[in-house]
């Protein structure tokens, strides 16, 4: 047998994370690791100091957990709270550069308000949504991104509509919208640098799986399956003439209970203002 | 640049003033350096909001000010704020101090400095819009969920409206904890000529940080291990908070030990410091038979029940408190243990609870709640012992 020394091994962009949090909650074949590493890469190829300019804001839930593992100024609020309290940031110093990175469960149901709020008022925010359709941490729960027809421990029969992130955040009023999903991690650090670099508010929903839970009870139920899944159900968008204009059925993410993500449009959808 | 724009108003007015408690509390703000301001509005606390909305923004060293989508982001907002080293506060009444307090236990647990004003009116629920009542005492202690004291303030007249908010933000740079000033619906509208002092007469103080760990208030160095020293967003030195129990370095620690000892700091520098916060007022009390108990605006008309019944020839006294929390208990025993007490408030019973505890003694009732302050000449007949 083969014993791993934890302790000896490296990260990718160690000096980037706070290493003596580490190891992390998160489970193996989860989606946040790629997420954060991501978002690292891109965070640098804008050019910030993550020490010195950044401020990772996060609320609960596996996701939340992400502020405290990056080596960037941080606060961890409460449930759905991440964005009320980076809108408080941005007007205090609006030099630094504020990121909301939560998860779906978090930003879109407990949280939502604030979303649609701040994205109308046009804060300066980059808001990156972990999207895993569930509550990981509590067990599994619905949450409002959680598929019709798939299995919760509370929704036994059935689920209503998912929101479909990208079309509410075009509504609301998003500088920024993309989709993309943790598959794409060699993509994604370039999305997060623009969308970093745009004045107004930044949305990516970022399409992620929990395997352990969700995954596991609705059609992918290892992380490696998740990634394919991913991968073979992305689909680029075309944007119409104009290249404003999105009708809901081609921004909607399309799952089916056994198989996983049927259909993934991923690109930019709103490209807003440089700052 | 902009035509539209008022023009550049000194941040705090001069000398004489006669204006409303809420007027007051909003150049307090600016007096003891607002930074920024979040909130919803809800009378009778709205004119605090628009006060500041005028004037935050176009004052020398400007802040910000935004009009929040509710009072659960308000707040949360106001701790973000702060959290860039700058002064922050909201304000509110009944229904938006329920949804602040959320955001009032993760202040407390990250040890984030901020005022929340609570213009009092009469609940529960959308209850009595918009006439006074003092009916959040309790919930200034234990509203949010938790083990956790905030400091807790409250004026009885315009220049203690305005005295008052600055100790609340002095206390909450010193102490690193939120600070509450419980008003009511009568000092909101009341106008009352009041005193602007003079910059250089009034202390002010600012937040410890790693450069600058020994901050002093009234005189008095503020203990570093109680108060650990500020790091704010964008500094050299981390800055990393969360609502979950934490080391001193802000990073997760659900241990036992750090647990402890965290909630065991949190409540201990509150009390050490508790002799720096306003004093009870005492009111003939030295020779008095009976005393009253109230404060804000229900002590006003105790007072002048208490003069009354002076005339009369019987030795009333008031006991007015201007600190709620923590409650002055030592001060309270030493005034007033085995004399008769009366305790007045615009409330079916919450200041009544601490003060029959501390006193250990029987203690007589007022709880009006008629949506007014108790008339004098009602608090004059229970001194007299007329019923």
């Amino acid at each position: 047998m083969v014993t791993i020394k934890f302790d000896l091994l490296g990260h990718n962009n160690e000096v980037d994370l706070t290493s003596r949090m580490l190891p992390h909650i998160w489970c193996s074949g989860c989606s946040l690791g790629t997420n954060v590493q991501s978002f690292i890469r891109g965070a640098i190829s804008a050019g910030l100091n993550l020490d010195r300019e950044v401020v990772m804001v996060s609320g609960i839930g596996c996701t939340g957990r992400a502020s405290g593992y990056i080596e960037a100024d941080g606060f961890h609020t409460t449930h759905g709270r991440a964005i009320a309290f980076a809108t408080g940031v941005k007007l205090g110093n609006p030099n630094l550069e504020v990121v909301v990175f939560s998860g779906d469960g978090d930003l879109f149901a407990i949280g939502g308000n604030h979303f649609i709020h701040a994205a109308r008022r046009k804060e300066d925010l980059t808001v990156i949504c972990t999207n895993n359709s569930t509550y990981g941490l509590t067990g599994g729960q619905a949450s409002p991104t959680t598929f019709e027809n798939t299995y919760t421990p509370t929704t036994i029969e059935k689920n209503d509509k998912p929101f479909d992130l990208v079309n509410l955040a075009l509504g609301a009023g998003a500088a920024f919208v993309a989709r993309y999903t943790s598959a794409h991690y060699k993509i994604l650090p370039r999305i997060i640098k623009e969308a970093l670099q745009t004045k107004g508010m930044a949305f990516i929903d970022l399409i992620s799986g929990c395997p352990a839970i969700y995954g596991k009870k609705n059609g992918y139920p290892t992380g490696e399956i998740m990634v394919q899944n991913f991968l073979e159900s992305s689909v680029d968008i075309v944007p119409d003439d104009e290249g404003t204009y999105l009708l809901p059925e081609n921004t909607a993410v399309h799952f089916d209970q056994g198989k996983g993500y049927t259909k993934i449009p991923v690109g930019i959808f709103r490209r807003g203002e440089k700052k | 640049m902009s035509e539209n724009k008022l023009v550049e108003e000194p941040r705090v007015l001069a000398g004489p003033q006669f204006n409303s408690g809420n007027f007051a509390v909003a150049e307090a703000a600016l007096f003891a350096g607002l930074h920024g301001y979040f909130g919803y509005p809800i009378t009778p606390s709205t004119t605090i909001m628009e006060r500041l909305a005028s004037r935050l923004p176009y004052v020398e060293k400007p802040g910000a000010f935004l009009q929040a989508e509710d009072e659960i982001a308000s707040i949360t907002a106001v701790i973000g704020c702060s959290w860039t080293r700058n002064k922050a506060m909201t304000a509110t009444s009944g229904p938006g101090f329920s949804l602040m307090q959320e955001g009032i236990g993760l202040a407390t647990f990250t040890e984030t400095p901020l005022v929340v004003v609570n213009v009092m009116r009469g609940g529960p629920s959308t209850g009595l819009p918009t006439f006074p009542a003092q009916q959040e005492l309790m919930q200034a202690h234990f509203g949010s969920h938790g083990d956790y004291m905030v400091p807790t303030f409250a004026p009885n007249n315009v220049q203690e409206c305005f005295d008052l908010t600055i100790e609340a933000f002095n206390a909450s740079e010193a102490l690193r904890t939120p600070v509450f000033v419980l008003t009511d619906q009568i000092l909101s509208t009341l106008k009352e000529r009041f005193l602007i002092p003079k910059k250089e007469n009034i202390e002010l103080v600012n937040r410890s940080s790693p450069d600058n760990p020994h901050i002093t208030w009234k005189g008095e160095t503020i203990s570093s291990n109680l108060v650990l020293p500020m790091n704010c967003f964008g500094e050299e030195s981390k800055a990393f908070a969360t609502g979950l129990s934490h080391d001193d370095t802000g990073h997760v620690d659900l241990s036992a030990d750090t647990y402890e000892l965290l909630m065991n700091r949190l409540k201990e520098k509150i009390l050490t410091y508790q002799h720096l916060f306003p004093k009870p007022e005492k009111y003939l009390i030295d020779d008095a038979d009976t005393v009253v108990v109230a404060y804000g605006s229900t002590a006003r008309s105790a007072k002048y029940a208490v003069n009354s019944a002076r005339k009369k020839g019987i030795k009333a006294g008031l006991y007015r408190l201007r600190t709620i929390w923590p409650f002055p208990k030592d001060d309270i025993i030493q005034s007033l243990r085995g004399k008769r007490i009366i305790v007045v408030e615009m409330s079916s019973g919450q200041l009544i609870w601490p003060v029959e505890r501390y006193l250990k003694q029987d203690v007589e009732h007022i709880g009006y709640l008629r949506g007014s302050v108790p008339p004098p000449s009602l608090i004059r007949k229970k001194i007299e012992g007329v019923n």
